[in-house]
């Protein structure tokens, strides 16, 4: 009886500590990557030679990405100036052309689905983002209603913005980049 | 315990290794780091059998479904783009080949291939592909045994395992050309190559449904 509870009780706590462990592992924290003023790039999303626990975080996070001649990835957790994004400001997200056949930036909710809400609009893309007189553009994104370009966040407690270049040339520096700007909710 | 700490003392080492909490610990760590191993190895395909099942549930009897552009109702896959729209063909080559055949819009449109443990390992656009129509025929053995690629013949793809999916992704840019996009999307055909001269355009069988968990009907 002694060897037996000695036993089971060894290998459900060794379950729980290797599921536990793997969970933390591919779930817990954000994927790192290499950042581009505030556009963080992981380098392993779409890579045939990911390690396994790369591979595992990957998957959670990004499956079903494409390798990177096809697209590239960025994601953005904090503004230009380094702060976490709030979804109690407001930030206006602007550039020049960006160096690809195509882009989109999408909000994304904590859950990493897209945030409900009235307006049914979800992200702006090189062809609906309204441009100046120098192909330049610029829109706001906040959960308050905004004239012009805006991005709602509706409800969201938490957001953050991927960024997708689709068949990019060559090798974006974070000056071809959009700046995420604050432009009011500072205390 | 004191027995268990007396025969620790008195065992022979392999015993005292076994024997009593260091043991236990030894055991639990072996136990974790097996599991955790396997965990990390299986999470990938098991989200990819998860998509998978959740795909063919709403797909038509080629594997092929096309879903509606996304909203925040698309829970399926993280971060769908609600710039996208997408169409999936899911193949098995445990018969043989499987063949996919689209015609292109004017737009952006560029079909993947995925193994189950998440491998992207094929991707092609329209402006690689010649013509306005593009082709692909996906084989489980060496891509040389089967005709080379030229004008109006096939690309043929390795797959590295027998089943897989197709991700056919439509740019949807300002919106304006979405019924280019439609009538693009009906001229998408996929199933196993032998039928492939019965297959007809993959309106006859369409699912236009959210798929299962989005949106109110499970069609």
């Amino acid at each position: 009886m002694r060897r037996a509870v000695y036993s089971v009780t060894m290998v459900f706590a060794g379950l729980l500590l290797g599921l536990g462990s793997a969970w933390y592992a591919i779930a817990g924290g954000a994927v790192t990557g290499v950042a581009h003023g505030p556009w963080e790039n992981n380098p392993l999303v779409g890579s045939a030679t990911a390690g396994p626990w790369d591979r595992a975080r990957v998957a959670h996070h990004a499956l079903l990405g494409l390798t990177r001649e096809e697209a590239v990835y960025y994601v953005a957790t904090r503004d230009s100036d380094g702060r976490p994004l709030s979804a109690d400001a407001t930030y206006r997200i602007s550039g020049a052309a960006i160096p690809a056949r195509w882009w989109s930036i999408t909000a994304y909710g904590p859950d990493y689905y897209l945030i409900p809400n009235a307006q049914g609009v979800y992200s702006f893309n090189s062809e609906t983002v309204s441009r100046r007189e120098d192909g330049g553009f610029a829109f706001l994104v906040s959960r308050a209603p905004r004239e012009g370009d805006w991005l709602p966040l509706g409800e969201a407690k938490r957001f953050d913005l991927l960024l997708r270049l689709y068949n990019p040339r060559g090798g974006a520096s974070a000056s071809d980049l959009p700046v995420i700007e604050r432009v009011d909710g500072d205390e | 315990m004191s027995e268990r700490r007396e025969g620790g003392l008195r065992g022979r080492l392999p015993g005292r290794l076994i024997d009593g909490l260091p043991g236990w610990l030894l055991g639990v760590a072996l136990v974790a780091a097996l599991t955790h191993l396997a965990a990390v190895h299986a999470y990938p395909r098991l989200l990819m059998s998860g998509a998978r099942a959740a795909i063919s549930e709403a797909a038509d009897d080629t594997g092929l479904v096309h879903a509606p552009r996304p909203d925040a109702t698309s829970r399926t896959v993280v971060r769908p783009s609600p710039d996208l729209v997408y169409s999936v063909c899911l193949y098995d080559l445990a018969a043989e080949p499987w063949s996919i055949r689209l015609e292109l819009p004017d737009s952006y449109v560029s079909v993947s291939l995925y193994a189950m443990n998440t491998d992207n390992f094929f991707t092609v656009n329209d402006r690689q592909a010649p013509g306005g129509a593009m082709e692909l025929l996906i084989v489980p053995g060496p891509a040389d045994e089967y005709d080379a690629a030229t004008a109006g013949r096939p690309l043929v793809v390795r797959s590295p395992g027998g089943r897989g999916m197709a991700l056919v992704r439509y740019f949807a840019g300002s919106g304006a050309n979405a019924a280019a996009i439609e009538a693009a999307r009906r001229t998408l055909a996929c199933g196993p190559a032998a039928s492939r001269a019965e297959m007809a355009p993959s309106d006859r069988a369409r699912r236009t449904g959210d798929w299962p968990g989005e949106g109110d009907d499970d069609a």
